[in-house]
């Protein structure tokens, strides 16, 4: 599987003072960059990294939606984040990376440039977004992060995911749970 | 897991079978009585009763016992004639069996059951029982039972209303040999005999032959017990059970009582001169004692009981089952991809690599045929909530409906099934409240009072079709129509076909209370219905006739898990189409491709138009129009047996694909039922037939005339 998957750098998280943290419990995010900014998002939402595979196309979606791919035996579409946040399609390489990201029972992959690092942060590096961000991806922010003078945005994934993207789940007790691959 | 933990699963298992049994019971009381069904309906849904309380009194909660207990005893005397069958006991009996279902569902979750269900009150006043009157004691009651139900084999009368006169039992008893081989011991026996009630014991040693003759594993005692109880019969058996195939001993009362005892041990009474006190003989005629189908053959409550025979079928979990249907799934992409592997190799040079190749090929069908056989299962399951259904939702509505069940034993996979029921449900609540008239309306249009709701099942080329009709009013298409353009769903002026307005029906949000009220329209929930059908990748077909009835017809595939497909290319892209959709493939000639202004270019064949479709470029891997006339063209009939002609580059070759849920992860995609995966691991689409017809139909509206459609 070593083609296929691999484990980014981890470092012991940013920041690792000595002394205590009064400010709140520590949480972890992983970031990743998307077409030259930085986000971020729970650690706990990851799945895995795979390394950019080529897609089966899903007719007649968004560009966003790059389409599904074969992840050892279940079929889990693509979305370009890139594309996402209004800048453009990405055009993969073999560097670019696919988050596996856990999104309300459902499991998606995100194409990004590249995964940086684990951030470990207590709660007090955590902000709201600002009133005035009137970037593409602003309303998938669900926070902003301050590290070392650097800002990372904080994405939501259920925003990500709301509406459009996946559509909402047929209504009534879902047959499809059942169903046999 | 446990022993406890296993003996608990099962029992719950049981249950639920113990209740369908128990509903189609009642059901079968509803009916007149011809040939004496009612007899042997009562005495099913007696012993359901009965085993359910046996096994509540280890497992359950108070409630479930007594529910089943008052039910138990309600039967007990429609079985002795004391009660006769009226409607209105039989919708008792069917809530009795709701109230059941409940509390078995608490107590297998562990959740706290309904408290004091109100069918409890029905039945106490059903037998005149005061409310405060006290459950049946439990522990003291079921445990002698439950075994004795567990084999269902001697259904045991119930607990007897009034302690009767005790009797005294003489018992003979000469263990043998093979006894004490088995490691009997008689010490034991009689100690259990004793806890029942005063004993006399005579021992009978004049067999023991002299020290240099003894046999060290022979037996030569003998006893002659007499016991004084008025404990039920099949009490004073119980000590015997385990012996009696072995060395049955001989017990008989002071009244002419005898006990007899059966292979497996169980001991009943045979022959009584007494007035019977308790309803010892059954008067109804039972199944015969012991047959493999009703005996679990993993009873884990007498697994020692002596010799059974061979099970003839066996209880097994369905996540085990699942487990070899994926792995026969990977399999099938396995063989795939060896296929695949060795197309580039020269035949003639690897002739056994070919052979064992082939081989692999058709045993990997055949198991994974086999595979889905075990899955299989009849719709029956799913028909069964029907019957009722029918009735509570007639009598809601004061309209009088019955129901005709044809083909219940048609079998598809068990996820198919487990899918069925809701959409089923929903559509027979909708034909008695709005296709169904009420009596006086149907008298006057010389129909007769009941209404009739038929549903049938049936295999239709390799998939299963499930038909709902009804003999009502029909759909009314013009108020469909007429609110369709009051909604804005419709433009003003249009005229669209009867197709599209039962489509209507089928759109979220479309009907309302006003609709449904003037008209007998459908619609409530009609998207919930098709949405549940096409995510077991199914389809709706809709026919009404007004004044005559309105039937839909499901058709489903019989497995969710594998399908022959048809791996064709468009543009960059590979797709499957299954091959039940398949008619014919051919290259046009230009004279036969015809363009109709707003749908876009039609083919002839034979004189029969149908609408064409490039795959590539609707899909949007291609832009510009591709010529047919070089391409190959596919004709598709849909599962509602729409036609629709699709102009691929090539074909690439038949294969078995194992279908991969897209809605999982992704949700619907229009023209798309599922997803596969191929021999190089790559996920391939799979078409929707009728999916692509009506993305079609929708696009060349929109593009109006544009000639390449």
């Amino acid at each position: 599987m070593a083609d296929t998957l691999f484990t980014p750098f981890f470092n012991d998280g940013i920041p690792t003072t000595d002394d205590d943290t009064p400010s709140g419990p520590m949480q972890q995010y992983v970031s990743f960059t998307v077409g030259g900014s930085e986000f971020a998002v729970d650690i706990l939402a990851i799945r895995e990294f795979k390394r950019w595979t080529e897609t089966t196309p899903l007719p007649n979606t968004p560009p966003y939606v790059r389409g599904v791919i074969n992840l050892r035996g279940v079929v889990v579409p693509i979305y370009d984040l890139r594309a996402r946040f209004g800048q453009g399609p990405t055009q993969p390489t073999a560097t670019h990376v696919i988050m596996m990201v856990a999104v309300s029972e459902r499991t998606v992959g995100l194409l990004v440039d590249a995964v940086d690092d684990v951030l470990t942060v207590p709660q007090s590096a955590l902000s709201a977004v600002p009133e005035t961000d009137s970037t593409a991806s602003h309303p998938f922010l669900q926070a902003v992060l301050t590290i070392d003078e650097r800002m990372i945005a904080v994405l939501g994934l259920e925003r990500l995911f709301s509406g459009e993207v996946v559509p909402p789940l047929p209504l009534g007790p879902s047959p499809v749970s059942r169903q046999s691959p | 897991m446990s022993e406890l933990d296993r003996l608990r699963r099962t029992f719950f298992d049981e249950c639920e079978e113990l209740l369908a049994s128990l509903q189609d019971s009642v059901t079968a009381l509803a009916a007149p009585d011809a040939g004496g069904q009612h007899a042997a309906a009562v005495a099913a849904a007696f012993r359901a009763a009965h085993s359910i309380k046996g096994g509540a009194g280890a497992f359950g909660s108070g409630i479930l016992v007594e529910v089943a207990h008052l039910t138990e005893t309600v039967l007990d005397a429609i079985r002795s004639g004391r009660m006769a069958p009226s409607d209105a006991l039989v919708g008792t009996l069917l809530r009795a069996g709701d109230a059941l279902a409940d509390c078995v569902s608490a107590d297998r979750d562990g959740v706290p059951p309904p408290e004091n269900p109100p069918v409890l009150a029905e039945l106490r006043r059903l037998l005149g029982t005061p409310a405060d009157s006290t459950p049946p004691a439990a522990p003291a009651n079921t445990l002698p039972d439950f075994p004795v139900i567990r084999a269902d084999t001697a259904p045991v009368p119930p607990a007897p209303p009034a302690a009767p006169p005790p009797r005294v039992w003489t018992i003979d008893f000469a263990p043998n040999a093979k006894a004490l081989a088995a490691g009997h011991q008689p010490l034991l026996v009689l100690r259990a005999l004793k806890a029942l009630g005063p004993l006399q014991t005579v021992c009978d040693s004049s067999h023991i032959p002299p020290l240099d003759a003894l046999e060290l594993t022979e037996s030569y005692l003998r006893w002659t017990l007499s016991l004084t109880t008025d404990i039920a019969p099949e009490v004073v058996a119980e000590p015997f059970a385990f012996v009696a195939p072995l060395c049955p001993p001989q017990i008989t009362a002071n009244d002419g009582s005898r006990i007899g005892f059966d292979p497996l041990g169980v001991g009943s009474l045979l022959t009584t001169d007494s007035p019977a006190p308790v309803q010892e003989v059954d008067p109804t005629p039972l199944p015969e004692p012991v047959s493999p189908e009703t005996d679990p053959p993993l009873d884990p409550v007498r697994p020692w009981a002596g010799p059974q025979q061979a099970a003839s079928s066996i209880r097994v979990d369905v996540e085990r089952i699942d487990r070899l249907v994926n792995m026969v799934g990977e399999l099938v992409i396995t063989q795939a991809m060896l296929a695949q592997q060795a197309q580039g190799l020269a035949e003639d040079r690897f002739p056994m690599l070919f052979q064992g190749l082939e081989d692999l090929a058709s045993h990997t069908r055949e198991l994974q045929e086999s595979v889905m056989a075990i899955r299989a299962q009849p719709v029956k399951s799913a028909f069964a909530r029907l019957p009722r259904l029918v009735r509570e939702t007639a009598q809601a509505l004061g309209k009088r409906a019955r129901l005709i069940l044809i083909g219940e034993e048609t079998e598809v996979d068990k996820s198919v099934v487990e899918g069925l029921s809701d959409p089923l449900m929903h559509l027979i609540r909708n034909a008695i409240d709005h296709g169904i008239e009420p009596p006086e309306e149907r008298r006057a249009a010389g129909k007769p009072e009941d209404g009739t709701i038929t549903v049938l099942a049936e295999h239709r080329s390799g998939r299963i079709v499930i038909q709902v009709s009804d003999d009502g009013a029909g759909i009314n298409l013009a108020a469909i129509k007429r609110k369709a353009i009051e909604q804005g769903l419709l433009p003003r002026g249009a005229d669209p076909s009867d197709d599209e307005l039962y489509e209507l029906m089928f759109h979220p949000g479309f009907s309302t209370v006003e609709l449904i009220s003037n008209i007998s329209g459908r619609g409530v929930g009609m998207d919930v219905v098709r949405a549940n059908v096409n995510a077991l990748g199914g389809r709706i077909l809709v026919r009404s006739y007004k004044g005559r009835g309105t039937a839909f017809a499901l058709t489903l595939p019989l497995t969710l898990a594998v399908m022959d497909g048809m791996l064709l290319q468009a543009g960059d892209e590979t797709y499957v189409l299954p091959i039940a959709n398949i008619l014919e493939s051919l290259q046009p000639a230009a004279d036969a491709i015809h363009h109709l202004v707003g749908r876009g270019p039609v083919l002839s064949v034979r004189g029969q138009y149908t609408p064409m479709v490039d795959l590539a470029r609707m899909f949007g891997h291609r832009s510009d129009p591709c010529d047919p006339t070089r391409a190959l063209v596919v004709l598709c009939e849909a599962e509602d047996g729409g036609k629709v002609a699709l102009v691929v580059d090539s074909l690439i070759g038949q294969q078995q694909v194992v279908i991969k849920s897209l809605e999982r992860n992704y949700g619907h995609c229009e023209g798309i039922s599922a997803a596969t995966i191929l021999g190089d691991g790559r996920v391939a689409l799979i078409l929707d037939v009728a999916g692509l017809r009506l993305l079609a139909a929708r696009r060349h509206r929109r593009e109006g005339d544009d000639p390449h459609g």
